[in-house]
């Protein structure tokens, strides 16, 4: 699905009855791919992607979707929606309201969780409660890429996740965008984007002030903190070690990079 | 034994029987240190740290805490006191809107009076650097902030052990920046001691000692730069080293380097200036 925003623009009422602006004039055009969204607490992601879900109406300006397919929308913590009794029920859900004849819900449904690293079979009659938080997690998320949804939203997918949570989790965000999905993920931690992002759009008080290609913009130390943000931790070393008079050539966004640079800096091959 | 922070032996606990979530844990922590806890999701974590201040009971072994005994469910609101967490989602633990009232809510409902209280809440929220924020709406602050005022709350009940579990993995980079300067404060000013549960490896490697946590049991229980160098260990269980640690592997491998890897990108930076 290809996402087309123009001019979108919303404000709401703060604590003290002010006039908070969320989003201010934001614009983009998205097909494909993963995009990461990054910005401090405040700057207006969670929001974007809800104007984009079409869950929260914009004040002005366009949104328009195209394309076959839906809109799939993780939220933040989405293990706090749980409402079914069984991870079976739980993650078939979406398909049996649209009518998906139950042996297929439960095919796909095993398919997205084993795209997580999860079993249906070995989970499929226990409570989604029961289960480890970044089990949780990855049940949550399993239920919405079951829908195979074109237009893939996440919020902070990885937050509070272990590492084989978390590689679980970017690895079914790739694939999503590599089976042609147009995925938005809106994230703090540098390291994730750098793994799996295309593009990178950071906002600041709801407006877009940074939007191009993820390695180039996540491997800018410099430019990273200026705008607020964490750098990837590669990044962060080689800015560090430039600073000592290491000289590491290259933008490294991962360690096989980092020590790639580090011996290309040293004349080795 | 009452000179240790904590004091754990043999600490087991079954949610469901049959199941246990913690077995056999046996472990130490000296006054002011920081200890970070690694474990994947499920590994006991949360559950040894719900013991630390008797939110999870007692079921098998022996623990103390700031010298107290954990079984012993006359001392369970001293214990309380002496041990405060700081979770994961800060607004779930907030008991006022108002942040002055919320820091003051645990000294008063500890027996301290109206003045006591007021005092207790004002120096916590300058330590945390948040003074002047008393009449504040929790609500409107930032996350960082947030879980500054969260840890507030337990310094004002003079609190000698604090736990934080997963406390950073809801607030970005910057608010993460603001807990653990508040957090580092309060070791060198009040001599707390700090039990960090996480899984950032790069605040991990920043703490005095790392224990790691799989299957319930403590697998591994040392300084960072031993624990979090081990790969075959952290593989073991279900962790990654940090950055720094694959790409200096890397570099001996191709023999550009030699030596104990660095955990921390200044460790990296001064191996390799050396």
């Amino acid at each position: 699905m290809r996402l087309t925003l123009d001019g979108v623009c919303l404000s709401y009422e703060g604590s003290a009855g002010e006039r908070v602006r969320a989003l201010d004039d934001v614009s983009l055009a998205l097909s494909g791919g993963v995009t990461g969204l990054m910005g401090r607490t405040g700057s207006g992601k969670t929001t974007l992607l809800e104007v984009m879900a079409g869950a929260t109406p914009a004040d002005s300006g366009r949104v328009r979707p195209e394309g076959p397919g839906e809109v799939g929308l993780v939220f933040q913590q989405p293990e706090r929606q749980f409402f079914e009794p069984t991870v079976e029920r739980e993650t078939t859900f979406g398909l049996c309201v649209r009518g998906v004849p139950a042996p297929e819900a439960r095919e796909r449904a095993a398919r997205a969780l084993a795209l997580m690293g999860l079993s249906l079979d070995e989970l499929a009659g226990r409570s989604p409660l029961s289960l480890s938080g970044g089990q949780q997690r990855r049940v949550a998320i399993a239920s919405v890429l079951a829908l195979r949804p074109t237009l893939l939203l996440l919020d902070e997918p990885t937050a509070g996740l272990d590492p084989r949570a978390r590689r679980a989790c970017l690895r079914a965000v790739r694939s999503a965008a590599d089976a042609g999905a147009t995925v938005v993920m809106a994230s703090h931690d540098a390291n994730a984007l750098a793994e799996v992002a295309d593009r990178l759009v950071v906002l600041e008080e709801g407006r877009v002030t940074l939007d191009g290609a993820a390695r180039e913009l996540l491997a800018d130390a410099p430019l990273m903190r200026a705008h607020g943000l964490e750098p990837a931790c590669a990044a962060r070393a080689a800015c560090a070690l430039r600073r000592a008079g290491v000289s590491v050539p290259g933008s490294p966004l991962t360690a096989d990079e980092l020590a790639g640079a580090i011996m290309a800096g040293r004349g080795r091959p | 034994m009452g000179e240790r922070a904590v004091e754990a032996r043999g600490v087991s606990h079954a949610y469901v029987p049959g199941r246990p979530t913690l077995c056999d844990v046996s472990l130490d922590v000296s006054p002011g240190e920081l200890v970070a806890i690694v474990g994947e999701n499920g590994s006991g974590k949360t559950t040894l740290a719900r013991h630390l201040n008797a939110l999870a009971p007692l079921q098998e072994g022996a623990l103390r805490v700031a010298g107290i005994d954990a079984a012993d469910q006359s001392r369970v609101w001293e214990l309380r006191r002496a041990c405060g967490m700081v979770f994961q989602n800060p607004e779930n633990q907030f008991v006022s809107s108002v942040v002055g009232e919320d820091v003051a809510f645990g000294p008063r409902n500890f027996g301290a009076d109206e003045k006591g209280a007021r005092d207790a809440a004002l120096s916590a929220l300058a330590d945390v650097g948040l003074a002047g924020f008393e009449r504040r709406d929790v609500h409107a602050l930032s996350g960082g902030q947030q879980q500054r005022v969260a840890l507030a709350g337990v310094l004002a009940c003079s609190a000698d052990v604090i736990v934080l579990d997963e406390a950073t993995s809801m607030i970005d980079p910057r608010g993460r920046d603001e807990l653990v300067r508040a957090v580092t404060r309060a070791r060198e000013e009040r001599g707390a001691t700090v039990i960090w549960i996480t899984h950032d490896m790069e605040l991990a490697a920043r703490a005095d000692r790392v224990v790691v946590m799989r299957d319930g049991e403590v697998a591994a229980d040392g300084a960072p730069e031993d624990v979090l160098a081990n790969e075959t260990l952290l593989e073991g269980a279900g962790l990654e080293p940090p950055l720094v640690v694959r790409a200096w592997r890397e570099l001996e491998e191709a023999g550009v380097v030699v030596g104990p890897a660095p955990v921390t990108v200044e460790g990296l930076v001064s191996a390799l200036c050396d």
